[in-house]
């Protein structure tokens, strides 16, 4: 038995139209689907197929069946922006 | 404009003075502008692109959205179809037609409640001046002429 710690990222997404960001520990083989499903929810949003949500790592739109620790690399601490797309309009 | 509005909008303006600074452009309020009027240099990431310029408009700040058009430049006329970028619900030179504008929320009432109603938590211009910089990027920094 390993006595090695299981590491976690430690994930801190920021949001405009919110007062708080939203900051979680997740396991690093965790989907950035899950992490963005997470914060919608802590963000009291409710997605109705109007409007697009994804996040952003560095400028760059994380894809949602990407891990964490994909988008991490060696880091342990992840810090994304969730931004919106309206579809309708 | 109500004297809470303008401390609010005092409050926000950092970040987005910040964010647009970091892709580029800049936020203009200039003297002789009435208070809640803002003109946002919108940089596409396509530098090789032209700067858009945002004509931003805040009521009551941060509970109404604001009113969104473009313009050919800082004080210029909205009514160039040159001066506005070819992305959807963006409907030159006429209005944005999308939850976060004033014309959006006024032309769908059902917009008023549920998932498009207005945000007015956080930082509402920085929202507005992030999601208008992703459709101008996703856009390709396009022209509607």
């Amino acid at each position: 038995m390993s006595d090695k710690p299981t590491r976690t990222i430690k994930v801190i997404i920021t949001f405009a139209a919110a007062d708080k960001p939203y900051r979680e520990d997740y396991a690093p083989q965790t989907l950035v689907e899950k992490v963005l499903s997470d914060a919608l929810a802590a963000f009291e949003i409710a997605s109705d197929g109007t409007t697009r949500y994804y996040l952003l790592h560095e400028g760059a739109e994380l894809s949602l069946t990407s891990t964490l620790a994909e988008a991490a690399g060696r880091s342990g601490a992840l810090p994304l922006k969730l931004r919106t797309e309206t579809i309708q309009g | 404009m109500d004297l809470e509005s303008l401390l609010r909008l005092q409050r926000d303006e950092p970040p987005v003075e910040e964010f647009l600074a970091s892709t580029g452009g800049a936020l203009v309020h200039r003297d002789t502008d009435p208070s809640g009027l803002y003109w946002a240099v919108l940089q596409p990431t396509d530098q090789a692109r032209r700067p858009f310029i945002a004509k931003i408009g805040w009521s009551i700040y941060p509970h109404r959205p604001p009113s969104l058009l473009f313009a050919t430049e800082v004080g210029g006329p909205t009514a160039d179809l040159r001066a506005w970028p070819s992305a959807g619900g963006y409907r030159a030179p006429n209005d944005v037609c999308k939850p976060f504008t004033a014309e959006g929320q006024a032309l769908h009432p059902e917009w008023a409640t549920g998932p498009s109603a207005w945000r007015s938590t956080g930082n509402p211009f920085l929202y507005v001046i992030e999601t208008v910089h992703g459709d101008i990027d996703r856009s390709c920094g396009r022209r509607a002429a």
